[in-house]
């Protein structure tokens, strides 16, 4: 009996905890896009005051986060740096098709990183920082829908971890 | 340097900086096999790709990748060609080059210049900036150790002082070469003839001492320092009152502002050696702001350099009087 209740109480726990794993899925992606911007801006900074060299610059900037999404910028950084003739557009695009796994973002947001990639480097001081407004604003509006999203999601999966434990239990009295 | 060296100089420190396509044409060519001496190599949309070997082009054929004299299957530079070019000289980062853009080249390491060419954005009587690049010239550069020895003795006054001298040209005759070595030899000093000047370089265009982040990517001696970038006028004085130099040397006077620059340099008791494009001293004399820094009779010796005999030929010397001192047709010195 006491055997018993103990794996239904694992059962339900299980459960409840894979319940809130997944909506903390749903947290972390506003979470990511926020520091995305907060990197993106410091970009901005450093590239309008220092005209750094792009493969420092995104390096520099990558290693101001423990978040995975530095990593964009710290792969795309060191594939430029140590790959002799490849061009930025295609340094991004592989540092984020490669990286963007390992986080919480989506396919939408992952478009969105791409295409920013496209024309990174590429202009003077005005077109750069333009490049980088323009991302930084759809990744704003990004993490409005990420928002509305866990505001809906997260609660819910949180219950229907629990409510899915407690069915277990129940089917397996 | 010897053909096989300056071959691998270019593949080395030019090549990698010219898109892929076209460097794995120039590479596959049968360029490591003729070697031939390429002062540019030239890219412009939708136009052949051009070896410049001083008198004459070549060209590469796209089949057979030989080098060839005529435009016959000649590879072409596509715009993406150029546009994956501007962005390896750049190295990814037009934005930190803007002002080198402004300028219309770009430096790389090694002292090779890539001048570019495209649409200019002009705003308050000066460039912004070049977009829509189009063409681009890269213009190998090569330090001739000891091309300037023989302008040493027309330069020297009693073995312990200098001359206040301009050397005259046209383009491609090695100005900015003898320019460098004579940085170099005054520098350092030549054995048995003089021991070294402070020697103090204003180099508005990165051309003689060829800078890359501040440090000179060409040999231009101890005691030689490098004011980069600078306009000449305002350079001059600066390095006059900075490092206190026994000699100014300057490239391409003839702009607003050099002849009260200059004479502020004499007068401060500092020589200065610099150059001027034209053919003959009488031509020069043909531009107003030259004309007022010759009539000032700053210079004591002009010394005319040709390429009738390759680059750096000495055509002629003249002192400040206008009496030829030397001239090459009769070889006398007088």
């Amino acid at each position: 009996m006491f055997l018993k209740i103990l794996s239904m109480l694992i059962v339900l726990f299980c459960a409840a905890f894979a319940g809130y794993m997944k909506s903390k899925t749903f947290a972390i992606r506003p979470q990511q896009l926020r520091e995305l911007q907060m990197l993106l801006e410091l970009m901005l900074n450093d590239l309008t005051y220092m005209s750094t060299l792009l493969s420092d610059l995104l390096i520099s900037t990558g290693s101001r986060t423990n978040s995975q999404v530095g990593m964009f910028f710290t792969k795309a950084g060191e594939t430029l740096k140590f790959n002799n003739g490849i061009r930025a557009s295609k340094a991004w695009e592989k540092a984020v098709v490669e990286n963007i796994g390992y986080t919480c973002l989506d396919e939408e947001d992952k478009i969105i990183l791409i295409n920013f990639g496209l024309n990174i480097g590429n202009s003077d001081i005005e077109g750069q920082a333009r490049n980088i407004k323009a991302v930084l604003q759809q990744l704003k509006m990004q993490e409005h829908k990420a928002e509305e999203i866990r505001r809906k999601n997260e609660p819910l999966y949180k219950k229907i971890g629990v409510l899915a434990g407690l069915a277990a239990v129940i089917i397996l009295i | 340097m010897n053909k096989k060296n300056d071959y691998e100089m270019i593949s080395r420190q030019v090549l990698p900086f010219i898109s892929k396509r076209l460097s794995q044409i120039l590479l596959n060519s049968d360029l490591s096999t003729r070697l031939p001496q390429i002062e540019e190599i030239r890219l412009r949309s939708q136009k052949p790709l051009v070896l410049n070997c001083g008198l004459h082009n070549m060209y590469i054929n796209q089949k057979t990748l030989s080098l060839q004299e005529n435009l016959n299957d000649c590879a072409i530079s596509t715009c993406e060609d150029i546009k994956e070019t501007f962005e390896l000289i750049t190295m990814n980062s037009v934005y930190a080059f803007q002002q080198d853009i402004k300028n219309g080249f770009i430096t790389l390491p090694g002292g090779h210049r890539v001048g570019i060419c495209g649409k200019a954005i002009y705003d308050d009587n000066q460039i912004k900036n070049i977009r829509d690049v189009s063409a681009m010239n890269f213009r190998i550069s090569r330090q001739v150790k000891g091309c300037s020895n023989k302008l040493i003795n027309w330069i020297l006054y009693k073995k312990s002082s200098l001359l206040n001298v301009l050397i005259i040209s046209p383009p491609q005759c090695g100005k900015t070469t003898i320019l460098t070595d004579l940085a170099l030899n005054l520098s350092n000093g030549i054995e048995s003839m003089f021991s070294g000047f402070k020697v103090g370089i204003v180099d508005e265009r990165s051309e003689i001492a060829a800078c890359l982040n501040g440090v000179p990517q060409k040999d231009v001696g101890i005691n030689t320092d490098v004011l980069d970038g600078c306009p000449k006028s305002l350079g001059m004085n600066l390095l006059i009152r900075s490092m206190s130099p026994d000699v100014i040397i300057t490239d391409e006077i003839g702009s607003n502002g050099d002849k009260n620059a200059i004479l502020s340099v004499v007068n401060a008791g500092v020589k200065i050696i610099s150059t001027a494009h034209g053919y003959n001293l009488s031509e020069l004399k043909s531009r107003k702001e030259v004309l007022d820094i010759l009539q000032a009779g700053i210079f004591d010796r002009y010394i005319v350099l040709s390429r009738k005999e390759g680059p750096c030929t000495l055509e002629e010397v003249i002192d400040s009087s206008g009496k030829s001192l030397y001239r090459r047709e009769k070889m006398n010195v007088s």
